[in-house]
């Protein structure tokens, strides 16, 4: 049974996975760069929300909390546009590793920043601080299976906001704009698409969502820290890799699907082995499939 | 008219040789003809480990202050001030063990201290220490005081390594689980254990398990994790399954926490909890909130003393913060210094630097004060303190002592 419970633990806490890989699938299909400065961003929308829950007394209200997670998802959106200004915009004709090193270098400045912020705002602490939330203790039983209120809430969270990228990226002007830069962006641009118009529109959408994924992950585990996005980033490149670099819904799909995996092989082996199994599936899922599971075969970039 | 290369040519020698000059005045007016004497500081000021580093760093300039209102230190027959150099708090040491050996080497030949305090990790404290040993083989040695590397054994590895952290040992291990045998009458134990962090797993080999068998106590069994974990379902199953009298929690502060309160959501109720020395942090009382009262842990000293109330008060006036044990043993080590340079016979001149580096490091290592928060402070041989420590319960969100 307990396999079981962690299997749809797992699935619950793989929608903020997804968030994150979303994201970073979302930037890459259209400017074919990978943002790292992602993951910073992440963390500083989850500071974002945890200020507002700290300063209003967050803990025991669910107005708070949605307010917590609107900031979250805003600050994500406003950093993002920030990264593309600072680490994408001027780099437009670079090689490609140039604003994979920018945007770096703007994570680790994000995070040296709230290093910094944690030790002189009063309400942070200098390690970690308080994400308090309502739903921190609501947890409910369905035979002996116990599951979190935390995890389901963000299971709708994530799905709800999955469905809303759907739709607009398939039937809104700006989806099918970006679709168009995703395929060509020469061609898009000779049709008379402002393509910075939609890089702008895809950063904030990522952004903001990663800032969903931070609130979100924050609630979860209650506590927010400067290094928090670090870790994610790493897991949301195994997922792009593993969806097929560039599949929005190979991404959602592949986050579901690693939070399953790392909760079962905690359970069933040994949390020291969860990382080396997941790299482990990764490679040979490469080996079978070198584009990835959701990606065809001839998928090509110009 | 001159031309630009006439004037680079004709100025740059001139300039050159007037900065070597002012130099030189500099060295000649510094040390004990300034009414000083120079000590470096090279705490983690950024990054991972900023903030043992600059709780540390604070509690060492708080000492220093104290010191210097009070007249400085006496040093060949005259009261002079601790000067940290360069001020105000050294050189941020970063993450990375190169900066460290970097900004020593820097300290050692430029700003030519007397010795050194500093360290924040031990992964750092394992590249410094290394390298004092080869500087005592060139000849060339200082001492360098850590307040917070922990790792085991690390101050063996130079005679000019030494350390105040508190560090858990077998005395510490001891008084903490015959307390809590004694309290609960515990027949069984559980642990959760953190791996990717060899200390705590070295810990309980070395210490807990040995003293529960030494008590009767049965370790029913052992569950792991990793410093990334977020969620501590599996491993409080595991516990609840076991269902033992004692559970250990060996992780950082940040799991401790995650752990406790996935144990209150599925009501893993053993007779205590037992945590270690990461447990006793201000962080631990804000996010564990309720899920960690009544959990027991080692501390390196009674949070409610008023020696420690009063470093508190000032601490928080300074960084707007709540004390941790880190800030105290930088504290501490500020005492320690202090006491070394006054009896180690030191004539603090730039000609007698190296004569100097060498009766302190003699000194500090017979150092035995009774520091100001209340505590006998002595270096054992290997230059490391050997604290008996405190044993702490949470009790309304804060750390009281436990019997």
């Amino acid at each position: 049974m307990i396999v079981v419970e962690n299997l749809i633990s797992g699935l619950l806490f793989g929608a903020t996975y997804s968030l994150v890989a979303i994201g970073f699938t979302l930037v890459f299909g259209v400017l074919n760069r990978l943002n790292i400065a992602h993951g910073a961003t992440i963390m500083v929308s989850a500071f974002a929300g945890a200020y507002l829950s700290l300063r209003l007394g967050g803990a025991a209200s669910f107005a708070i909390l949605a307010l917590a997670f609107v900031a979250s998802v805003l600050t994500g959106a406003v950093l993002g546009v920030v990264v593309w200004l600072v680490a994408f915009a001027p780099l437009r004709n670079a090689s490609p590793l140039v604003p994979f090193v920018t945007s770096a270098a703007v994570a680790l400045i994000l995070e040296e920043l709230f290093v910094q912020v944690s030790r002189r705002v009063p309400l942070f602490s200098p390690e970690f601080s308080s994400f308090p939330s309502p739903l921190e203790d609501f947890v409910f039983h369905v035979g002996p299976i116990l599951i979190r209120g935390a995890y389901v809430v963000i299971f709708v969270v994530a799905a709800a906001l999955m469905a809303l990228l759907h739709w607009w990226i398939t039937k809104s002007s700006m989806g099918r704009a970006i679709r168009a830069v995703e395929e060509n962006r020469t061609v898009s641009w000779l049709l008379g698409i402002n393509v910075t118009r939609v890089e702008i529109a895809v950063f904030a959408a990522a952004s903001a969502i990663a800032g969903a994924a931070g609130c979100l992950i924050g609630v979860s585990t209650g506590t927010v820290g400067p290094y928090m996005g670090a870790g994610l980033l790493l897991t949301g490149f195994v997922i792009i890799v593993l969806a097929g670099l560039g599949s929005l819904y190979g991404a959602m799909i592949c986050g579901l699907l690693v939070g399953m995996i790392e909760t079962t092989i905690v359970g069933m082996v040994s949390a020291s082995m969860k990382e080396a199994v997941l790299f482990i599936i990764l490679f040979a899922v490469l080996v079978v499939r070198p584009q990835g599971l959701f990606s065809s075969a001839d998928a090509q970039r110009d | 008219m001159f031309r630009k290369s006439e004037i680079l040519n004709t100025s740059l020698p001139a300039l050159a040789l007037a900065t070597l000059l002012s130099c030189a005045a500099t060295a000649a007016l510094a040390f004990q003809d300034e009414g000083t004497v120079r000590i470096g500081m090279l705490e983690s000021q950024t990054g991972t480990y900023a903030p043992f580093g600059i709780a540390n760093m604070t509690g060492t300039l708080i000492a220093f202050d104290e010191i210097n209102a009070a007249g400085g230190v006496t040093v060949d027959g005259k009261k002079v001030k601790i000067q940290v150099t360069p001020s105000p708090g050294g050189y941020d040491a970063g993450n990375d063990p190169a900066q460290s050996i970097s900004l020593l080497k820097r300290e050692l030949l430029d700003d030519k201290v007397l010795m050194i305090k500093g360290i924040s990790n031990s992964n750092a404290g394992t590249a410094v220490f290394n390298y004092l040993a080869e500087l005592e083989k060139e000849g060339n040695p200082i001492v360098v005081h850590s307040s917070s590397v922990g790792t085991p054994g690390l101050t063996k590895l130079s005679q000019y390594a030494f350390r105040n952290s508190f560090i858990e040992n077998a005395d510490v291990i001891n008084n903490l689980v015959g307390a809590a045998v004694k309290e609960t009458q515990a027949k069984s134990a559980g642990f959760f254990i953190i791996k990717d962090n060899p200390y705590y797993q070295t810990i309980v080999d070395k210490f807990i398990v040995p003293a529960l068998k030494a008590s009767g106590v049965e370790v029913k069994v052992m569950t792991d994790g990793v410093t990334a974990d977020r969620d501590f379902s599996r491993q409080v199953n595991e516990l609840r399954a076991a269902n033992p009298d004692l559970v250990f929690v060996m992780a950082p502060t940040l799991g401790t926490v995650n752990f406790m309160k996935e144990a209150k959501r599925r009501q893993l109720k053993p007779k205590l909890f037992v945590g270690n020395q990461s447990t006793v942090t201000a962080e631990a009382l804000q996010s564990g909130g309720d899920a960690i009262d009544g959990m027991v842990a080692p501390g390196a000293f009674d949070p409610q003393s008023p020696q420690i109330a009063k470093l508190a008060a000032e601490y928080k006036k300074r960084l707007n913060q709540d004390i941790t044990f880190f800030v105290v043993t930088g504290y501490e080590a500020g005492y320690l210094i202090k006491d070394a340079i006054e009896r180690s016979g030191i004539k603090n001149t730039p000609e007698t630097l190296a004569a100097d580096r060498k009766k302190f490091r003699d000194a500090f290592a017979t150092t035995s004060i009774t520091s100001p928060i209340g505590q006998k402070a002595a270096f054992t041989a290997d230059r490391e303190m050997a604290k008996p420590g405190v044993n702490l319960i949470v009790k309304n969100g804060q750390f009281v002592l436990w019997k």
